[in-house]
């Protein structure tokens, strides 16, 4: 793999301290419960996370014991080789999916063993997701793909009320991605690049505090992945959401704040970003 | 929010899904016609069962007869009191009548009804089945100069009556002069009724009557000479003198002066169903429905019936046609003729010495809003079966079977048509899970963006209940469409196909009678958004439960 050269560093980020569970170092899960207690911010802390899948009767492993540590404002890359479980850990960070086993703690408070209508609203809420095909809504325009969210998110009778002020937002962020000429067309007239920003857009629609993109260049050229990448540490900076991504491509994981490494279902290392 | 929006859109932009409803429209807008046809059926069948019959009959079963019939209308009066609107006494009697027709005898058997005019319309519809429009007005059994329906041209009335009398006298003129008979004033009678042997009547009521009839040719007719009447005088109206089996009536009759004259004068008037007179028949070479007159307005009949008393004698009696009765009831047209009631009461000998007549049956009409089946109870219990030789009929009864047989046919065609939307539902399920499946990646974003399962199921259910609404919709403008240009569709498909789809022969309707009940449309469309609904059921349950991830995943 290309990312491998990159391993030379594998000096323990100031901020971040990850701790593969093979390791065992104490001092790394000291610093994430201090800040678990003070509740300063939206923080991320993963213990012990375990999750396989069932395939004809076979369980197959792909998360053994993660544990991670991602504090408020930070951009996260997560890097590994197919099959390595990083995608599988941004699902379960998405709450798009249950552990089997450990836990997740937003802000300090548990979510993994959260009912499926909370982690819903959660998700809805408080998470932004960005992924590799983009996963626009082929039969809406942008501006309503943008608006999805908040649809989603409020019921039929107070979606009116509050239509135009999320209108507005819409029309904002995607201005801001550089896309506001297209808000009435479809997602097959855009270009990739496009499609993602306005992904990008509908991420941040409900203002979340955390972000999660899983392979946001993944399927886009050098240029538009640049494009994708500048907005994302726009955000990272002007915004101070905090971002996790995971990718492959060990250039565009070097441009987060710092960089996990998954290997076999556990984080192998990890090293500072450029 | 984004249910409806996505309902919509999946709405708009499937438009396999919309040929999916295609059997959910048809289905709807079939049930919409045959409901309305057959409502249009079955209200005008009421309406004419309900319309020749009386609310309620009170008949002396048969042909028993009741006496002091003005007992009996005081006594059902006050039974009823104030629900009681009118009642008629009429005469009911099987009858045969003989018609002539291109110089032959044809005998039909009919029902002959003795009316009197003027309560009898009032019991039930009579006079708006009559063809000429001043009979509709004023019923009554007089021969009319013209003025009879245009499907009997020129040739009905005292017009025609003149020139067929006409025409019959330069005929047997020919005749006698071909055979040498100096018959150069010979009067031969629109029915030859100068062959009949009229006869004295025993009793001494100059107005009972009875006519013998002696079947021509055989004997040689009578000539009697021209009298004094003119075609300009108006036409008169006679009762057939005193009979019996007197021969010297004849002579007397003829003693007294008095000379019938078909130029100027008819017989008692009858009435004849029109189905008794006119066939309808396909003509091969034109393919078209034509109809053929036995006899017209102005043509006189023979009827045979049996006389009052025990054992019944036949007895006969000249009628001249006056008019015919079209109820479009194939039923009542094709065994129905009126005469007047004493006219009938005078032929079968039912007016006593003392100047009282009896009846067989008195009809009853109820007031408006009445309760049929409570007028009928007290009728029965005042009357009861087992002490009284009457039978009290209310129009439901006597026609119960066929309204019964209708209604279950009406059932069952709404069953079998409604089995024919749910088939249409299962196509809706199969093309739904289609749509789910090609729609898995769209439901993983929409779990993914925090939707729950429950509106992720709404969206597949609205979907659904969109698609039921625009099938039902379609198919009910599709259905009161085809139920507005009925008619001329079936004119268009006999045009094609060169089938006749609506056979005026068979029905007596000239056109197909369609009533569109609002509440029958409503459950029609309520009914297929059910089933469209229904059959998303499943589809949208599959959907809620897709797991987000391999959702997502999916390609």
């Amino acid at each position: 793999m290309s990312d491998i050269g990159t391993d030379a560093k594998r000096t323990p980020k100031r901020r971040l301290l990850v701790r593969a569970r093979n390791l065992r170092t104490p001092a790394s899960e000291t610093r994430c419960d201090e800040a678990r207690d003070s509740a300063t911010g939206p923080q991320i802390i993963v213990r012990d996370l375990h999750k396989s899948y069932r395939k004809a009767r076979i369980e197959i492993p792909v998360l053994r014991g993660v544990d991670l540590c991602v504090e408020a404002g930070e951009f996260v890359s997560i890097i590994g080789s197919s099959g390595s479980g990083k995608s599988t850990l941004l699902h379960l960070l998405g709450m798009l999916d249950a552990p089997d086993q450990g836990e997740i703690l937003f802000a300090g408070k548990r979510v993994d063993s959260l009912s499926t209508r909370q982690r819903d609203r959660m998700r809805n809420r408080e998470i932004g997701l960005i992924f590799q095909f983009y996963h626009l809504l082929p039969e809406l325009t942008v501006l309503e793909n943008v608006l999805m969210p908040r649809m989603i998110g409020s019921s039929i009778w107070s979606y009116p009320l509050r239509r135009r002020e999320y209108r507005e937002r819409a029309t904002h962020l995607l201005e801001k991605v550089g896309l506001g000429h297209r808000m009435n067309h479809k997602p097959r007239e855009l270009s990739g690049g496009e499609m993602q920003r306005t992904a990008i857009a509908r991420s941040l629609m409900v203002s979340p505090k955390l972000l999660l993109a899983d392979e946001p260049t993944g399927n886009l050229d050098a240029r538009n992945g640049t494009d994708i990448m500048r907005i994302l540490r726009e955000l990272n900076q002007t915004e101070k959401l905090t971002i996790l991504m995971v990718t492959h491509d060990t250039e565009i994981a070097a441009q987060a704040d710092s960089t996990i490494r998954l290997v076999e279902g556990r984080v192998h290392k990890s090293r500072n970003g450029s | 929010m984004y249910k409806l929006l996505l309902a919509w859109r999946y709405l708009r932009s499937r438009y396999i899904a919309l040929a999916s409803i295609v059997s959910v429209t048809l289905g709807v807008a079939t049930l919409v016609v045959v409901n309305s046809v057959m409502s249009g059926f079955t209200t005008e069948m009421h309406k004419r069962l309900h319309g020749i019959l009386s609310d309620i009959e009170f008949s002396g079963s048969g042909l028993g007869e009741i006496h002091d019939v003005d007992g009996h209308l005081a006594d059902i009066k006050q039974i009823l009191g104030d629900d009681l609107e009118c009642a008629s006494a009429i005469v009911r009697v099987p009858a045969l009548v003989h018609q002539q027709f291109h110089g032959r005898m044809i005998t039909q058997q009919l029902m002959l009804i003795g009316i009197d005019a003027e309560t009898y319309g009032k019991v039930s519809d009579f006079s708006p089945y009559l063809l000429a429009e001043q009979h509709r007005n004023q019923p009554a059994f007089d021969l009319l100069e013209s003025g009879y329906d245009e499907r009997l041209g020129d040739e009905a009335g005292w017009d025609y009556r003149r020139r067929y009398t006409q025409f019959q006298r330069e005929q047997r003129r020919l005749m006698n002069e071909a055979y040498g008979i100096s018959g150069d004033s010979g009067v031969v009678e629109n029915l030859d009724e100068s062959a009949f042997v009229e006869s004295d009547d025993e009793s001494s009521q100059p107005a009972a009557s009875g006519v013998v009839f002696t079947p021509l040719p055989a004997q040689p007719p009578v000539i009697v000479s021209d009298g004094e009447t003119s075609i300009d005088s108006p036409p008169r109206v006679v009762t057939s003198p005193p009979s019996g089996n007197d021969p010297f009536a004849a002579a007397r009759s003829r003693e007294q002066g008095h000379i019938f004259d078909p130029m100027v004068e008819q017989h008692p008037g009858i009435i004849l169903g029109v189905a008794l007179s006119s066939r309808k028949f396909h003509d091969p070479e034109t393919n078209e429905v034509r109809e053929v007159f036995i006899d017209r307005p102005g043509d006189d009949v023979q009827i045979t019936l049996p006389s009052s008393g025990t054992p019944p004698r036949p007895t006969a009696g000249i009628f001249t046609v006056v008019d015919y009765y079209e109820s479009q009831m194939h039923e009542y047209d094709s065994t129905l003729a009126f005469v007047e009631l004493k006219e009938l009461q005078r032929l079968r000998r039912m007016i006593a010495p003392d100047g009282s007549a009896s009846v067989t049956s008195i009809q009853i009409k109820l007031r408006p809003g009445a309760d049929l089946d409570e007028a009928h109870r007290k009728l029965v219990a005042a009357f009861p079966p087992d002490v009284y030789p009457y039978q009290i009929q209310s129009w439901r009864d006597v026609q119960g079977p066929l309204l019964a047989a209708v209604q279950m046919e009406i059932t069952i065609l709404n069953i079998l048509l409604f089995m024919i939307i749910a088939v249409a539902g299962f196509g809706i399920l199969a093309t739904f899970f289609m749509i789910v499946v090609e729609k898995t990646r769209d439901i993983g974003i929409m779990k993914a963006l925090g939707a729950p399962n429950g509106g992720v199921m709404s969206i597949f259910l609205g979907y659904g209940l969109s698609l039921g609404i625009v099938g039902a919709g379609v198919g009910i403008v599709m259905g009161l469409l085809f139920v507005g240009y009925i008619n001329e569709i079936a004119d268009v498909v006999e045009l094609i196909t060169g089938q006749e789809v609506f056979d005026p022969t068979i029905y007596y309707f000239n056109k197909i009678p369609t009533i569109v009940n609002p509440w029958t449309v409503c459950w029609i469309a309520l009914g297929a958004m059910a089933i469209a609904v229904l059959a998303s059921v499943l589809p949208a349950r599959h959907a809620a439960k897709l797991h987000p991830v391999e959702a997502l995943r999916y390609e």
